[in-house]
C-alpha cells in the first residue's frame, strides 16, 4: 500500500543501486529476451549523431514490461504469489503481468480503462489474464479488488522490484553501445527510466539520461518543477502507454536524483516519429514507443554532434487497425 | 569484377564469404535473428535484413563489390539495374564514397523505392521492363560507357557479400535445419546457400517465389532454364520471367528446391510480421516467412530471411485492411 499511495515521508525513500539491477538481470535471465540494439545510419546522419535503436518492441509481449514483472514475481513470497495478483494498466503492463503470472503458475487480474486499445485487452486475455474494464478510477477499482479478493498488488511502475527489472535495459545497452553519450527514454510512470538511470549512471556518469513525455501527460516533468510527485486531473495523448495521471513516489525520487533532463513532445511529433520508424527503420512501434525518437527528430533534445545516442523503442503493441489509421 | 553473359557463375567460397564479412562489418548492421511469435508447424526464426540502413540486405553485396575496385575506376561513377533495393544499396555506398550513381529501373518500380534513391543523392533512369531485363543480361547500358556496372546479383563479389547473411544465421542458430530465401535473381539465395552448405551441409536452403513470377520452380521441374508468364504484383522485389542461363547450373545444384507462395499468402505474412513481430517487410521479404509458416520448409528450426522492408505506405495500409494491394 505504501508503494501506491506514498504516505511515507519524502526524501527518505530508498534508492536502487547498480547491484539491484544486476541481481534482477540474473533473476529474470531466460524469462525475457536480450533485445537487439542496432544503428540507424541514414536517420542518424540527418540528426548529426550516431543513432542506435534499442528494440524493446522485440521483447516478449511486445514491450519492456516483462522485465519488471518477472523480477517482481520471482522475488515475491510464494504465499503472496499464490493468493493471486492484481494490477492496473493501459495495456502493456497488463499483458506482461498476465504472461508472467501464467509462466510462474499464478493468477492475474488487471484493471484496464474502458478506452484501452482492444488489441491490448485481447492480448492480456490471450495470455490468461482476467481483465476488468472500468470507466472510473483505475486505482480505486484496483484497490477495491485487492481488498475484496485478498490479492497481491503488482504496481505497474512505482515499485522497486519492477523498476530494477526495467533497469536491465540499461545494462544491455551499455554492453551493446559502450561509447554511448546519451540515452533517450519514453516516460509514463517513470519505471523504465528510473531503472535505466540506475544501471547507467554509476558505470558511466557522463552519459546523459533524457526522459520524454507527451505534452498531454506530463506528470513527471511537472513533478520535477514542483519538486514533488503530482497527480494530473486529466491526460490527453495518443501515447496510451505514457498516460498514467501521476508520477510514482519511488520513480519521482529516482528521476529527480539520476535523470539529466525531461522533455515534452506533442502528439504530432510523436506521430511523425512513429511514421519515421515504420517507413525508414521498418519498426512498427506503438506511439508511446516512438516518443523518444520524437524528441530527437523534433530537435527538442540536442545531443552532442557525432556522439552515440541510444533511443529506447519501448513497445510495439499498436494493432493493425490503429496502425493503418496513423499511417 | 564483371561476369559476362557466357560465364557460368560459381558459388563463393567460404574464404571469400569470410573476407566479405570483414569488409561488410564496417557498415552493415549485424541484423538480429528473432523468433516469429506465431504457432506454426515449424519453429520459425526471422533474419531481419529489413533493419539494414537502406531497409534491405543489398548493402552487403554492393559494399563488398565496391571495396575491391580501384579508386580511379570508382571515380568514374557506378550504375546498376535494379527495381530498387540494389539501387539503394549502391547509392548508399556511392554517397559514402562521394561518387556518382544511377539506377536503371523498370517502369513499374514503386514510388517508395524511387524516392529512397533520390534521398540517397543518386538518380534513376526508367526504362520498359524488357529493356531493363536486357541490361541485366548484358551487364551494361549504352548510356554509361565509362561507369562501373554493378550487377544486382550475377557478380561473385555481390554473392559473397550476400553470403555473409548465411554466416550470421549460423552464428546465432548453429543447429538450423532449413533456411528460406526470397528468390529474385538468385544472388542472395546462392550466396546464403554457399555459406550454409559449407558450414552445415545437412541444412536445407530453399528459394521462395510468388506464383505470379516463379521461373525457378518451373525450371527445376523442367530440368532446364524455363521462361514463364510474369505478371506484376505488389511483390515487386522478386520474380522474373526466366532464370538466367549463367545462374542455372549453380542454383539447380546448390538449392534444395523452390517453394511457391500465392500473392495473398504473402500479403498475410506482411500483416503477420507487423502484428506479431512489429516489423515492416516488403512482399519479397515476407514470401520466405509465408513459406516457413505454411510448413513448406519442413517442421524443424526454419530461418526465413526477411530480405527487405521497403513497402509503399498505401500498400501496407491496404494489407492491414485485409485487402490485396
Amino acid at each position: 500500500m505504501g508503494d501506491l499511495v506514498g504516505e511515507a515521508g519524502r526524501g527518505t525513500r530508498k534508492l536502487l543501486e547498480l547491484d539491484d539491477i544486476e541481481r534482477a538481470r540474473a533473476r529474470i535471465e531466460g524469462r525475457v529476451n536480450t533485445t537487439p540494439t542496432f544503428s540507424s545510419s541514414t536517420l542518424g546522419e540527418e540528426l548529426g549523431v550516431r543513432l542506435h535503436l534499442k528494440a524493446e518492441l522485440f521483447q516478449k509481449t511486445g514491450s519492456f514490461k516483462p522485465r519488471g514483472v518477472f523480477n517482481k514475481l520471482l522475488s515475491m513470497e510464494p504465499a503472496d504469489l499464490s493468493r493471486g495478483l492484481v494490477s492496473l494498466s493501459a495495456g502493456n503492463h497488463a499483458a506482461a503481468l498476465a504472461y508472467g503470472a501464467a509462466a510462474v503458475g499464478a493468477k492475474a487480474t488487471i484493471v484496464m480503462p474502458g478506452t484501452a486499445m482492444q488489441s491490448k485487452v485481447e492480448a492480456t486475455r490471450r495470455y490468461g489474464g482476467e481483465v476488468v474494464q472500468t470507466e472510473g478510477s483505475l486505482l480505486e477499482t484496483c484497490l477495491a479488488l485487492q481488498q475484496e479478493r485478498d490479492l497481491t498488488l503488482v504496481h505497474p511502475f512505482d515499485d522497486l522490484a519492477i523498476m530494477a527489472g526495467q533497469g536491465t535495459v540499461g545494462l544491455e545497452l551499455l554492453e551493446q553501445v559502450p561509447s554511448v553519450g546519451m540515452v533517450v527514454v519514453p516516460v509514463g510512470g517513470g519505471g523504465l527510466i528510473s531503472g535505466i538511470a540506475v544501471a547507467v549512471k554509476p558505470q558511466q556518469p557522463s552519459v546523459r539520461v533524457v526522459g520524454v513525455e507527451p505534452e498531454g501527460a506530463d506528470a513527471m516533468s511537472r513533478s520535477l518543477e514542483q519538486e514533488a510527485p503530482v497527480h494530473l486531473d486529466k491526460v490527453d495523448t495518443i501515447a496510451d502507454g505514457l498516460a498514467p495521471p501521476f508520477a510514482g513516489e519511488h520513480t519521482f525520487a529516482h528521476v529527480q536524483r539520476f535523470v539529466d533532463e525531461m522533455v515534452r513532445v506533442t502528439d504530432e511529433e510523436i506521430l511523425d516519429a512513429f511514421r519515421v520508424l515504420i517507413q525508414r527503420c521498418k519498426l512498427a512501434a506503438e506511439p508511446s514507443g516512438a516518443a523518444g525518437l520524437a524528441a530527437l527528430v523534433s530537435g527538442k533534445v540536442a545531443p552532442t554532434a557525432g556522439s552515440n545516442v541510444v533511443c529506447v523503442i519501448s513497445g510495439g503493441n499498436v494493432g493493425a487497425d490503429l496502425l493503418k489509421q496513423l499511417l | 569484377m564483371d561476369t559476362d553473359v557466357s560465364t557460368v557463375l560459381r558459388p563463393p567460397s567460404l574464404e571469400e564469404i569470410r573476407a566479405a564479412a570483414r569488409r561488410v562489418s564496417r557498415w552493415a548492421v549485424r541484423t538480429p535473428l528473432v523468433r516469429l511469435n506465431v504457432d506454426a508447424p515449424a519453429e520459425v526464426f526471422l533474419k531481419l535484413e529489413n533493419l539494414q540502413p537502406i531497409g534491405a540486405f543489398k548493402i552487403r553485396g554492393a559494399g563488398n563489390a565496391l571495396a575491391q575496385v580501384n579508386p580511379a575506376q570508382l571515380a568514374q561513377g557506378v550504375y546498376t539495374a535494379s527495381a530498387g533495393n540494389m539501387a539503394q544499396g549502391l547509392a548508399w555506398h556511392a554517397r559514402r564514397l562521394g561518387i556518382a550513381c544511377t539506377a536503371i529501373v523498370p517502369e513499374n518500380a514503386p514510388e517508395a523505392k524511387l524516392s529512397a534513391i533520390t534521398r540517397l543523392e543518386a538518380d534513376y533512369l526508367k526504362v520498359p521492363f524488357d529493356e531493363w531485363w536486357q541490361v541485366m543480361v548484358e551487364h551494361s547500358h549504352p548510356a554509361f560507357p565509362d561507369r562501373l556496372f554493378v550487377h544486382p546479383f550475377a557478380d561473385q563479389a555481390v554473392m559473397a557479400g550476400n553470403g555473409t547473411i548465411g554466416l550470421g544465421i549460423l552464428e546465432d542458430l548453429t543447429n538450423a535445419d532449413a533456411v528460406v530465401v526470397p528468390y529474385g535473381g538468385g544472388g542472395v539465395s546462392t550466396g546464403i546457400a554457399a555459406a550454409v552448405k559449407a558450414l552445415r551441409p545437412e541444412a536445407k536452403v530453399f528459394a521462395a517465389e510468388v506464383e505470379t513470377a516463379a521461373p525457378l520452380a518451373a525450371s527445376l521441374a523442367a530440368g532446364r532454364p524455363t521462361t514463364v508468364e510474369y505478371s506484376p504484383s505488389f511483390v515487386d522485389g522478386i520474380g522474373g520471367k526466366a532464370v538466367f542461363e549463367a545462374r542455372w547450373p549453380l542454383v539447380s545444384r546448390i538449392l534444395d528446391g523452390s517453394l511457391i507462395l500465392s500473392v495473398a499468402d504473402t500479403a498475410k505474412a506482411v500483416r503477420l510480421l507487423v502484428e506479431r513481430n512489429r516489423v515492416a517487410a516488403e512482399g519479397a521479404g515476407a514470401a520466405s516467412v509465408a513459406a516457413a509458416v505454411a510448413g513448406l520448409a519442413g517442421t524443424g528450426r526454419v530461418v526465413a530471411v526477411v530480405s527487405g522492408g521497403n513497402i509503399d505506405v498505401d500498400k501496407l495500409t491496404a494489407i492491414l485492411s485485409g485487402s490485396l494491394p
